[in-house]
């Protein structure tokens, strides 16, 4: 029941956000950047992943929640 | 002397592409007594050629559509109705309301109903100025105000007519541009004589390099200019002008007085998101006169003006 | 480069908007812009003036990237040093390979998990043999650790010693960890992506196998991507001594056989752009943990009620079941060549910790090439059902407890600078310092007793420092 719920909000989202998107093809220069990448540089996100996973008891969110290590 | 705005001024010696570069797909033909150019930057010729065609029927269409020149053009109609209201369709429509908000933006300096002065303006280089009677009789032809607009339906007072030519061909490169972007993703250049619009950066990332004549004519090398994104339009001609007593009249027509702006640039190059709108605030400049600069500065317009 | 930009002209803004709503009406494009702050500037028009606005993607080309991370924790507990090295293809038609292999080298001292007393305490070390040719592999002077056999049975352990009032901290810890990620992305039609990845790592005491397949679909001309994806890992735990029975007494026995822990991860986000410089991310991850999830080499302190002194050590026990859920948000807005990175998370657990975390960098260009970027995190979570410091001797065993410091209620501060450098086209420079800091958070337990001089907290503070190069030919 919970998933469906999440299931439908995902797509709800999708709908409203793509009412609204303004940003043609030929428009995403900017977006294309380096600096505007969600993992602009590999290793520094993977090294924050790795400690933050070792030290805390949370995981997931940005991607998958496993660590693949014994440091947790 | 050359007026520079600044902030366009790109980094020298900036990072190299990666590859050697590969030159762009080019499709030439000639449209609105233009060079066009389509280049699409991409490996896939055949695609490149058929963009190309497409570019050139939709060039083509607005021009059979839009011409004052071509006696069976839907304007030819509007043109020729005698005071009789005209019905237009949708999209001829939706040009003359934009026609209208510019009149209205612009307090009359952009005005598409000023063609009929070129019967009495030909700016040849010469010393041969119309009469001052030539001039009065042509000014109650003018004047956007005197066109009624109803639900599309366009009525002109008897004798005058539209000129698309500062709209046309701008409007043509924004559409070809739209339309060839949907159908593919590699980066477009569209260049109707010197009108431009790209669909974004080369695809290693880099301008396109376009050679502008009037933007520096003294210094080959800073003859061209970088372009990730957006459109480029030029006003003005440094050939077309008259010399009269060492006043120089451009060919940019007050449409409020009926004569050339007195102290206008040779040439205004702007740049802007849309053709559109590059050619409308390039137009807009020239009519300031003495304060082009001024104006353009205060639009904050990255612009290049040649005095 | 301006970066405030003062409100454009009067005719510049009106003619975006009509002109915008031309090509609306003259049917191409009924979503053309209307948001006038996307109207051109100078900058945008022009040649961008800092190499971070260059496209990321580039077809044709290899990158190699290698990178060393060095983490330090202070009071001398966990070191490590992190050397990675990864090897990406990006072929000219969009498919990407990718190879990623990472050493991990630890030394340190680690608590125990046992409550700190007024006298010395005295703990079998779990970590290592104390026979043989393993005796040096892992003990060091340093740690304190002495053999002591048994007169009985011959029997070797390692003991080692918590100073009085002190955390009791494992000191002997050593271990390394080669990890190996393999990872492949190809379009599947147009706009529609998928990514598989394979994951090894390899530990002493721990090997962990994982695989991974997503899907990313694009709609409304690619300005929304859809992606969901799933994760399988295998994890096998055999410490040195066998895994222990659960709230068995600490000894240096052998206990039982090695483990198995299964993570089953799915992941469903939405990317969204929502202007031509300002990029929305939704992700919700839901993962399913079952089998052995206890730390093998954590105790818990058996305790006096009434004085607080500690009676006898017990290996801590976990639920076998963990369920994890985590809404993530992130933005990413451009202004000039200047990016404003914002994030949040929420997470819970089905052993009740539930944790927020905020995080905020802002990407800044220095000259032609290179950019700084300075961020801060903030981080608490609440503590799991079961933590404890203690068992009190007069109360029958709960069902689960443990007192690793990573199950307490906490807050933590990152404090972070990053950037990078490119040197030239194919090499770019970086380098990053984390400064991190726990603190307890909520009410501060006591042993029983007068015992308040007593901290039973064990969170910590780090530094890690990374630097590497890339090198794309």
């Amino acid at each position: 029941m919970k998933k469906t719920i999440m299931t439908f909000g995902l797509f709800g989202l999708t709908i409203l956000l793509g009412g609204c998107a303004t940003v043609q093809p030929w428009e995403r220069d900017v977006t294309a950047r380096q600096s505007m990448q969600l993992n602009k540089n590999a290793n520094f996100t993977s090294a924050h992943e790795h400690i933050y996973f070792s030290k805390e008891a949370s995981a997931g969110g940005r991607s998958f929640d496993g660590g693949g290590c014994g440091c947790n | 002397m050359t007026f520079f705005l600044p902030v366009m001024a790109g980094p020298k010696g900036f990072i190299k592409p990666m590859h050697k570069k590969r030159k762009p797909v080019s499709h030439l033909f000639m449209a609105m007594n233009s060079p066009c150019d389509i280049q699409v930057d991409g490996d896939d010729v055949h695609l490149a050629r058929e963009l190309g065609a497409l570019a050139e029927a939709e060039a083509h269409r607005i021009e059979a559509k839009y011409s004052r020149y071509q006696e069976n053009s839907q304007l030819s109609q509007v043109n020729r109705s005698n005071g009789t209201p005209v019905e237009v369709d949708t999209e001829m429509m939706a040009l003359l309301t934009y026609a209208n908000s510019c009149y209205e933006l612009s307090d009359g300096l952009f005005d598409i109903t000023s063609g009929v002065l070129r019967r009495i303006w030909r700016f040849d280089g010469s010393d041969k100025l119309p009469a001052e009677a030539e001039i009065e009789a042509l000014m109650p032809l003018i004047g956007w105000d005197k066109v009624t607009l109803g639900k599309n339906v366009v009525t002109l007072k008897p004798g005058m007519e539209i000129d698309f030519g500062g709209l046309g061909k701008e409007y043509a490169v924004d559409r070809v541009l739209m339309l060839l972007a949907e159908k593919t993703d590699s980066p477009i250049l569209v260049n109707f004589g010197g009108d431009l619009r790209v669909s974004g950066p080369r695809r290693d990332g880099s301008p396109w390099r376009i050679a502008i004549e009037s933007v520096e004519p003294d210094d080959p090398s800073a003859a061209t200019l970088g372009i990730k994104s957006g459109a480029i339009t030029t006003s003005g001609d440094a050939r077309r002008f008259l010399l009269k007593g060492g006043v120089r009249y451009s060919h940019i027509l007050n449409p409020r007085t009926g004569r050339p702006v007195i102290g206008a640039p040779r040439s205004i190059t702007v740049a802007a998101r849309t053709c559109m709108e590059a050619g409308i605030i390039s137009t807009l400049a020239m009519a300031k006169g003495p304060d082009a600069e001024r104006f353009l500065r205060d639009e904050e317009m990255a612009a290049w003006v040649l005095r | 480069m301006q970066l405030s930009k003062k409100n454009k002209g009067r005719v510049g803004a009106t003619l975006c908007l009509i002109t915008a709503n031309l090509f609306t009406v003259t049917g191409l494009h009924a979503q053309d812009i209307t948001d006038s702050t996307n109207n051109p500037s100078a900058q945008d028009s022009a040649e961008s003036l800092n190499v971070y606005d260059q496209p990321a993607s580039t077809p044709g080309t290899t990158t190699i990237d290698s990178a060393v991370l060095f983490y330090k924790e202070d009071g001398g507990r966990i070191q490590a040093i992190e050397p990675m090295v990864s090897l990406t293809h990006n072929t000219e038609n969009d498919s990407v390979f990718s190879a990623k292999l990472t050493f991990d080298s630890l030394t340190g001292a680690t608590p125990n998990g046992a409550a700190p007393w007024k006298s010395s305490q005295i703990f079998t070390s779990p970590t290592r043999q104390a026979n043989g040719d393993d005796e040096n592999e892992g003990s060091t002077g340093a740690s304190g650790g002495t053999i002591v056999i048994d007169p009985i049975t011959g029997q070797r352990t390692l003991e080692y010693t918590a100073d009085a009032f002190m955390l009791p901290l494992d000191s002997g810890f050593v271990d390394q960890r080669t990890a190996l990620d393999l990872g492949f992305t190809t379009p599947l039609t147009s706009g529609t992506k998928l990514s598989l990845g394979l994951n090894g790592s390899h530990e002493r005491d721990y090997n962990s196998f994982s695989g991974r397949a997503s899907i990313a679909q694009d709609f409304n001309n690619k300005t929304t991507t859809l992606s969901l994806g799933v994760n399988y890992e295998h994890d096998v735990s055999k410490p040195f001594f066998g895994t222990p029975t659960p709230f068995s007494v600490m000894s240096g026995d052998q206990k039982g056989p090695s483990q198995n822990k299964n993570v089953l991860s799915l992941i469903a986000g939405v990317t969204q752009v929502m202007t031509r410089n300002w990029l929305l991310q939704f992700n919700y991850s839901y993962g399913s943990v079952t089998g052995y999830q206890t730390d093998p080499y954590k105790i818990l302190s058996v305790v006096d009620p009434t004085t607080g002194a500690p009676q006898t050590y017990l290996y801590e026990s976990r639920p076998e079941k963990r369920t994890r859920h985590a809404f993530y948000a992130g933005s990413k807005l451009a202004l000039g060549s200047y990016v404003t990175d914002l994030s949040a998370r929420y997470y819970h657990d089905s052993w009740g910790i539930n944790s927020i975390t905020a995080n905020m960098s802002e990407h800044i260009p220095i000259g032609d090439l290179m950019y700084i970027e300075p961020g801060v995190r903030y981080y608490h979570q609440s503590a799991a059902d079961f933590f404890t410091y203690y068992l009190p001797s007069n109360v029958a065993l709960p069902l689960y407890a443990s007192a690793d410091s990573r199950l307490d209620s906490f807050n933590a501060i990152t404090l972070s600078l990053s950037g990078g450098y490119m040197i030239n086209d194919q090499i770019e420079l970086y380098a990053m310092v984390d400064a991190y800091r726990q603190s307890k958070a909520g009410q501060k337990d006591t042993l029983p007793g007068n015992n308040q001089d007593l901290k039973l907290y064990a969170g910590t503070n780090a530094l890690s420092m990374m630097t590497g190069v890339k090198v794309k030919f």
